[in-house]
């Protein structure tokens, strides 16, 4: 039953991908958007910067459809998955022992202890890879990027602040804070809480792990986020994949409040 | 599942023989598991496919799922209530679908599957008005 339910995740992703750039709610025009003749917008256009010099990764983005390592690449970074972040590492993902019992147990309880199905926050690498559009808003100091998956709010501090060292309460977004390296922002994210999910499936995320992004404006229409997962009690060693976005112009996040009418949760099974 | 769950299942219109029908059927649906909210196999269960003909009583255009209710007449004469779970508003407005796409007193005919734990409640796959529009599957103009 589980390969089967991969089997539709797979066939929705591939559904999801037909989603027009300009999608059908609400429509408003973006402002400088390099055009082809034809209006649309030019996904190969020149990567926007700000006036302070960074390249500005704000913007709708969307889960890109396709993707994937180019087969003739032997370095292509592996895509990770909305449902298995490691389905494309090559040896398969680096579980400790007590990762891989604790995401058999979240597995066999047919994901209910996802903490999205309980309208919670449901972590960077769902975030990522989740259906539902993202915005970033890029200022000098700060990028925050609003989530419409459950109404996230992530902010990554670019204002070169260290790591809190006061012993805080772990947070479910953890501690972002993030620097340039040319036209790449990297950004380093600590202090996560217990309990973490890095897919549906179920891969743990712990209070020990540290998780690196490099977000890659490469075209005005494509972003690339190479992450890197360092939780040394769930994972043997540090792993890379790789996430793709891509532009929606013309657009707006649309209001989601998970808890309006959440009715799923009492038909779950209670054993 | 208990014995009483059994025993409801008689009451029920029809039953579909599995996804594959809703697969042969052509439609790029947008399983409501693969959105914000994932709850599927928590709450429902590919085992039992279901289709079920009946009038739409009551749309609910909300998140996390937009839902419907039909009132289903099963061979008894007996009216039943059925609850259906949708993907949520926020997908289906992103593909032309609205709350007006579905009404109160529209017949239509719902593909889907179960709920483990409830009788009456399923999750829609597929919805067919009894012109045979189907709404919620897909881009709304192409249907």
């Amino acid at each position: 039953m589980k390969n089967w339910l991969q089997a539709m995740g797979l066939l929705a992703i591939l559904t999801l991908s037909a989603t027009p750039l300009s999608a059908q709610w609400p429509d408003y025009p973006t402002r400088n958007v390099p055009r082809t003749p034809d209006g649309e917008p030019d996904l190969n256009g020149p990567v926007p910067r700000t006036s302070w010099g960074t390249v500005d990764l704000s913007g709708i983005w969307a889960r890109q459809s396709g993707g994937g390592n180019d087969e003739e690449d032997a370095n292509a970074i592996p895509q990770a998955t909305f449902f298995d972040i490691g389905a494309n590492l090559e040896g398969g993902t680096p579980y400790t022992p007590w990762a891989e019992e604790l995401r058999a147990e979240r597995m066999a309880n047919d994901m209910r202890d996802n903490p999205d199905a309980h309208c919670l926050p449901i972590g960077h690498m769902q975030l990522h890879l989740h259906p539902q559009p993202r915005r970033m808003v890029q200022t000098e100091d700060l990028l925050v990027i609003i989530y419409e998956s459950n109404y996230g709010l992530r902010e990554i501090f670019l204002d070169g602040r260290p790591a809190p060292d006061n012993n805080p309460i772990p947070w479910w977004y953890g501690y972002s804070r993030g620097w340039w390296e040319g036209d790449t922002l990297v950004v380093e994210t600590t202090h996560f809480r217990d309990g973490g999910w890095l897919d549906v499936n179920g891969s743990p995320l712990t209070g020990e792990g540290t998780i690196t992004e490099r977000f890659t404006r490469t075209e005005f229409g494509h972003l690339e986020i190479v992450v890197t997962v360092d939780d040394p009690k769930a994972y043997t060693e540090p792993f890379t994949v790789q996430v793709d976005q891509e532009i929606m112009v013309d657009t707006a996040l649309i209001e989601f409040i998970c808890n309006e009418n959440e009715r799923s949760t009492e038909y779950f099974d209670q054993d | 599942m208990t014995s009483t769950e059994f025993e409801d299942m008689r009451h029920l219109s029809r039953i579909v023989i599995g996804a594959g029908l809703m697969l042969a059927m052509g439609l790029a649906v947008i399983p409501a598991h693969v959105d914000a909210h994932h709850a599927f196999s928590a709450e429902f269960t590919r085992d039992l496919p279901l289709e079920l003909t009946g009038t739409v009583t009551k749309v609910e255009w909300m998140n996390p799922h937009a839902r419907f209710y039909i009132n289903v007449e099963d061979e008894d004469g007996t009216v039943v209530e059925w609850d259906f779970e949708l993907t949520s508003p926020n997908m289906l407005m992103r593909r032309g679908w609205n709350r007006d796409s579905l009404k109160e007193g529209d017949e239509v005919t719902v593909t889907g599957f179960r709920a483990k734990n409830a009788p009456h409640v399923g999750n829609a796959s597929n919805v067919l008005l009894a012109d045979g529009r189907r709404v919620f599957a897909g881009d709304a103009n192409q249907n």
